[in-house]
């Protein structure tokens, strides 16, 4: 239960990998050596990058994804280096200094990634964390420092030291950017509405890579701190959902769609750290004059400063495990109903984090797409190496071995990826229900969900996707713009693979 | 008798500002002009609320004046709050001459980003709120939408908002440190405002607030010197609504509000503003001369790259040399893209809003032809009337596009041809020749054969602008709303049916559908025709003046490169010894903007006084 089911491998990525294997047979050890690389990752789980501006809540998510608290997420917090989270036997945490070389920590004393990390930070590329945790297992995360932080200046830089502009360090040596620049999905996390540098930040993870850029294909983003939304313990899911919807059309060209949730809500109740003692605290709070709740709950310092049957100490706890929100939420439903079990409690807190839903959105936007975008991935990185390369055998190795998978009928997936990723870039432009149309062949592996027609027979899935095939062709040649047309065609040739496919019962 | 500190301060900065401004008039005596001018003219303290989108300013705002809902969140336009014996509300609209005045219920839809406007009308350039609240009786309060959001025209709003204003209320909140957008829009907007009030917003919300503002005090200390003292006020809108409505039947206590509105913050805020309302003059003042600080140190910016073209070393030189080649390709580049990007825009513009006079028109015609064959007797004879009126709704709504286009046209021309700060200028030619071109009143331009058909008017400026503005009642000043940024075709299109039409239809058609429907079809094509020619003059005229302005943007950046070349030059002509020499003055003047900068830094670190310190 709660684990990310993303597979890792599918077809796909099966032949690029024996491509892989094939060419560094073949290639000078130099180019063997990188293209084995590649080939490695392919075998990796799925690698989600979580990007957003500084305080956005995306320590905070990480934590509530692989339910433990592992990355610090406290108030004067932030995240200083890229953090690849990533599934292994052994909890360990290795800093990556720029030359490539390792060091070894260990977590610290509550089990969280340490603060000092006995390395300069300007020296750090990345830290590499193992966790045996089964919720990474098929999914790997990549924790990235804030976007528009204000950067380095004076004590501040201690803590705010981020790679500014870019969510991933730009300056990282050659190994360290092909390891973290190659994340095949982004979630990108912000607060109550989405901002130009927000835009701009998502823009800016398009130019990582050059065939599989960020899309509604491969992007999602994550509306947290909902419970900000509304003041004290009002219910903020009826301003919420209207304001994710309202923001998941504006940002319908970037990313599949926007989630409300609760971050630090889904964390503690995911990490389990609600203890009997936290529930039994709330039960004293719930009953106190209701005169005495309001003005207690009203904000957090008179939360900590008035007098109260639970200690100081440990009304800090409960402010930093659920907010101001969680508390008078909890304190609310323990006064409807004194009888609610601590379980029970924590299940209805669990529900206001929201989690679900974005666990939920998450397995149906990657999941099947991982193959698709793991064997693109791979593809863009073979065809970086071959411009890079200098022997014109290898050249000529890796170009062959390029075009020849990108000929077979089973890769025109990666085509209509890119020609997803021209049209949500703006690049060329396609009436809307074609638009539609194309998204639902990049994002989609079952054809009733590509034809939109659930529930619909083969006969009936044929002859649509004939007819789809005939009216993206009839455009191409008929209505479209030159470069309206390169899309077109892709589009019809897609169609008419899909129809070959059913035929054939497959 | 001892001599009350105010009044000494008062002298220092009346002197300071003085001795700038001849400074400034050396060199700009148009912006010394304004900020004379406007040092003068007599107004009531305004402070003006910045900030980034969703950080609470306009529920701040409702704190502090003390009503709640009084202003709504998520402001797509400013609001001006001042003192009225009652409460009222006015939206100056920018296709109507006077301003409208709006029930507080209407307030979401005219002012916010989400709202929604009655059909065809415009968004107001400015919304004027008038409240008894005794704070407004002290000054002037202007909410802003504030920078960041996806609309960029709303940040420049914001900024042209802020360059009238005699303090301003930055504002943040507690949920994270000041992010670059943030700093960015502070400087920008505090270049011509000396004092600027800190609010941390939201503190009720977030345990770690007292952090955060740590923090930003440390990222100002290093990232802004001239704000290190100033002083954070920490407040919570949430908490001073809660005191001043507590819910009944909780048994809570009148102690009880006492406690949530001394941890709301806001009386302590208020007094802060109003100590700085209580000392308008010197604010005035000290706003002068922090302009022309501004303006000194883009001239010592100037100054050093002058020196360094001087630099006697033969590397700068040719280094000098190669930027400026650069520059003039870059130049000629620039001016072959404009007037290609031109071409293109205007004419896309012009078919598409062709096209949208089609399929308007189209549709009036299909309703009416249905109507008139649906309908009998009394629904025939008004059949003109109704011509009319569904002529005005499509001028109505071709002039919100007309805008629309030209708005956008000159966006993406002068994106190519100029900077930011350049484009803001421009506007202002564009607007110029275009008011120019678009003065001449109503005039009648079609008349069919028999003297029916269309009538089309061209209002003045001020029937866009809103005449009450024009005529300067708004605190912030007439260049604030015109120069919004926004660029407005000279004229909205205003449409409607001639006499000569109603009499024709009464003559010829009586109660003949048959007729009815061949005059609809005549009237209507006429529309078109006259619709097809008024566009395409709009267009034209676009055209010329955003080619007028290009061009003189054009011709000052060659003449500014020919100097630069000529400076360039002269230097390399030289010998060493005279090219030092030529430097050595060029330090000299620099040193002495240098010393003037420091002067101004020092009243300008006593007046920091003025607002709130740690």
């Amino acid at each position: 239960v709660g684990r990310l089911t993303v597979p890792t491998a599918g077809p796909l990525s099966a032949r690029i990998a024996a491509l892989c294997d094939r060419i560094a047979a073949q290639a000078t050890p130099a180019v063997g050596a990188r293209v084995r690389r590649v080939r490695r990752r392919l075998d990796e789980p799925l690698r989600v990058a979580i990007a957003g501006r500084l305080k956005a809540g995306k320590s905070t998510l990480v934590n509530a994804l692989i339910g433990r608290r592992v990355a610090p997420t406290d108030a004067g917090e932030c995240t200083r280096v890229v953090t690849q989270l990533r599934h292994g036997d052994l909890d360990r945490v290795e800093v990556v200094r720029r030359d490539g070389s390792r060091a070894s920590l260990p977590l610290d004393g509550s089990g969280m990634i340490p603060r000092r990390l006995g390395v300069p930070a300007a020296e750090v590329a990345f830290l590499d964390v193992t966790l045996a945790s089964d919720r990474l297992r098929d999914l790997t995360v990549v924790d990235t420092p804030g976007l528009a932080s204000t950067g380095a200046a004076g004590a501040v830089a201690e803590r705010y030291l981020t790679a500014e502009g870019a969510p991933l360090d730009a300056d990282l040596d050659a190994d360290s950017a092909g390891a973290l620049a190659a994340a095949e999905a982004i979630v990108y996390v912000f607060t109550q509405s989405v901002r130009a540098d927000d835009v701009a930040a998502l823009a800016a993870f398009r130019a990582v890579s050059t065939r599989l850029a960020s899309g509604p294909v491969n992007s999602l983003a994550l509306f947290s701190k909902v419970d900000k939304l509304v003041t004290g313990a009002a219910d903020p899911w009826p301003v919420a959902e209207p304001l994710a919807a309202e923001q998941a059309g504006l940002l319908r060209r970037v990313v599949a769609d926007v989630v409300p949730v609760n971050g630090l809500l889904a964390e503690t109740t995911e990490a389990g750290r609600l203890t009997a003692d936290d529930c039994a605290a709330l039960r004293a709070l719930a009953g106190l004059s209701p005169a005495g709740q309001l003005v207690l709950l009203a904000s957090a310092d008179l939360f900590l400063s008035r007098d109260c049957p639970v200690p100081r100490e440990h009304r800090e706890l409960l402010l930093a495990k659920l907010d101001l929100f969680g508390v008078g939420y909890a304190v609310s439903a323990l006064a409807a109903d004194p009888g609610l079990s601590s379980g029970g409690l924590v299940r209805l807190l669990a529900t206001a984090g929201g989690l679900g839903r974005v666990r939920r959105t998450i397995d149906r936007t990657f999941r099947s797409r991982a193959d698709a975008l793991k064997a693109g991935r791979a593809v863009s990185e073979l065809e970086r190496i071959a411009a890079r390369t200098e022997p014109p055998a290898d050249h000529a190795l890796l170009r062959d071995a390029v075009e020849s998978v990108l000929r077979e009928p089973a890769y025109h997936r990666l085509r209509v990826l890119e020609a997803t990723h021209l049209v949500s870039t703006g690049a060329v432009e396609l009436p809307e229900v074609m638009e539609r149309e194309l998204t639902r062949l990049a994002a989609a592996a079952d054809p009733a969900a590509v034809l939109d027609l659930p529930g619909a027979s083969t006969d009936q899935l044929v002859a649509a996707a004939t007819m789809s095939a005939t009216r993206w062709r009839t455009f191409a040649v008929a209505e479209a713009a030159p470069a309206q047309a390169r899309v077109a065609m892709v589009g019809h040739r897609a169609f008419q693979l899909l129809a070959q496919r059913l035929r054939a019962g497959l | 008798v001892t001599t009350p500190p105010d009044a000494a301060l008062a002298r220092m900065l009346a002197a300071a500002a003085d001795r700038s401004l001849a400074w400034l008039r050396a060199t700009d005596p148009d912006l010394a002009g304004d900020l004379d001018g406007w040092r003068r003219a007599p107004h009531r303290p305004a402070v003006v609320v910045v900030g980034e989108t969703g950080r609470g300013k306009s529920s701040l705002i409702n704190a502090l004046v003390g009503v709640p809902d009084l202003v709504p969140a998520a402001t797509a336009t400013y609001v001006e709050l001042r003192h009225g014996a009652r409460a009222a509300a006015r939206a100056y609209l920018p296709d109507r001459p006077d301003p409208v005045p709006l029930e507080p219920a209407d307030m979401r839809d005219w002012a916010t980003v989400g709202g929604r406007l009655p059909d065809g009308a415009r968004r107001p350039r400015h919304i004027e709120v008038e409240h008894p609240a005794p704070l407004l009786a002290d000054l002037t309060l202007v909410d802003t939408p504030g920078a960041g959001g996806l609309d960029p025209a709303l940040a420049e709003v914001s900024l042209d908002a802020a360059a009238r204003a005699s303090a301003l209320l930055f504002v943040a909140d507690a949920a994270a440190p000041l992010s670059r957008p943030e700093f960015d829009f502070l400087r920008a907007a505090s270049d011509r405002v000396d004092v600027v009030v800190f609010a941390l917003t939201k503190v009720d919300a977030y345990p770690g607030w007292r952090t955060i503002l740590a923090d930003n005090r440390a990222l100002l200390a290093a990232r802004a010197p001239r704000f290190a003292a100033a002083g954070w006020l920490p407040v919570s809108a949430h908490l001073a609504a809660l005191a001043a409505a507590l819910p009944a039947g909780t048994g809570t206590t009148d102690a009880d509000a006492a406690e949530l509105a001394r941890a709301a913050g806001v009386a302590d805020l208020r007094r802060a503003l109003r100590d700085v309302a209580g000392r308008a003059e010197l604010v005035t003042h000290a706003n002068v001369v922090r302009a022309v600080r501004s303006e000194l140190a883009r001239l010592e910016h100037a100054a050093s790259d002058r020196i360094r073209a001087h630099d006697p070393d033969p590397g700068a030189l040719s280094a000098a040399r190669r930027a400026r080649a650069d520059r003039a390709a870059a130049h000629r580049a620039a001016a072959r893209r404009w007037t290609l990007t031109l071409r293109t825009e205007v004419e896309r513009a012009r078919l598409e809003l062709a096209a949208r006079v089609r399929t308007e028109l189209g549709t009036v015609q299909e309703e009416l032809l249905d109507r008139i064959d649906r309908g009998r007797g009394a629904a025939l004879t008004a059949l003109p009337e109704e011509v009319d009126r569904h002529l005005h709704a499509v001028s109505v709504r071709l002039s919100r596009d007309l805008a629309a286009a030209f708005d956008a046209v000159a966006d993406r021309a002068l994106a190519t041809a100029a900077g930011p700060d350049e484009a803001r200028r421009l506007r202002g030619e564009v607007h110029a020749t275009l008011r120019d071109r678009g003065a001449g009143g109503d005039r009648r331009l079609r008349t069919g054969p028999d003297d029916v058909m269309v009538a089309l008017s061209a209002g003045e400026l001020a029937y866009l602008a809103g005449r009450g503005v024009v005529a300067g009642a708004s605190a912030l000043g007439a260049g604030a709303v015109i120069g919004a940024g926004l660029l407005v075709p000279a004229a909205g299109i205003g449409l409607g049916l001639a006499a000569g039409a109603f009499a024709l239809y009464h003559r010829r058609v009586a109660a003949d559908r048959q007729q009815a429907r061949l005059w609809l079809r005549e009237v209507l094509a006429e529309a078109r025709a006259a619709l097809g020619e008024e566009i395409a003059r709009r267009f034209t005229d676009l055209h010329h003046a955003l080619t007028l302005a290009l061009d003189a943007a054009a011709e000052r950046r060659q003449r500014r490169l020919d100097g630069d070349r000529a400076e360039i030059d002269r230097a390399a002509a030289e010998d060493a010894a005279r090219r030092a020499a030529r430097r050595a003055e060029q330090v000299r003047e620099r040193e002495i903007l240098r010393g003037r900068l420091a002067q101004l830094d020092e009243v300008l670190a006593r007046a920091a006084a003025l607002g709130p310190i740690r």
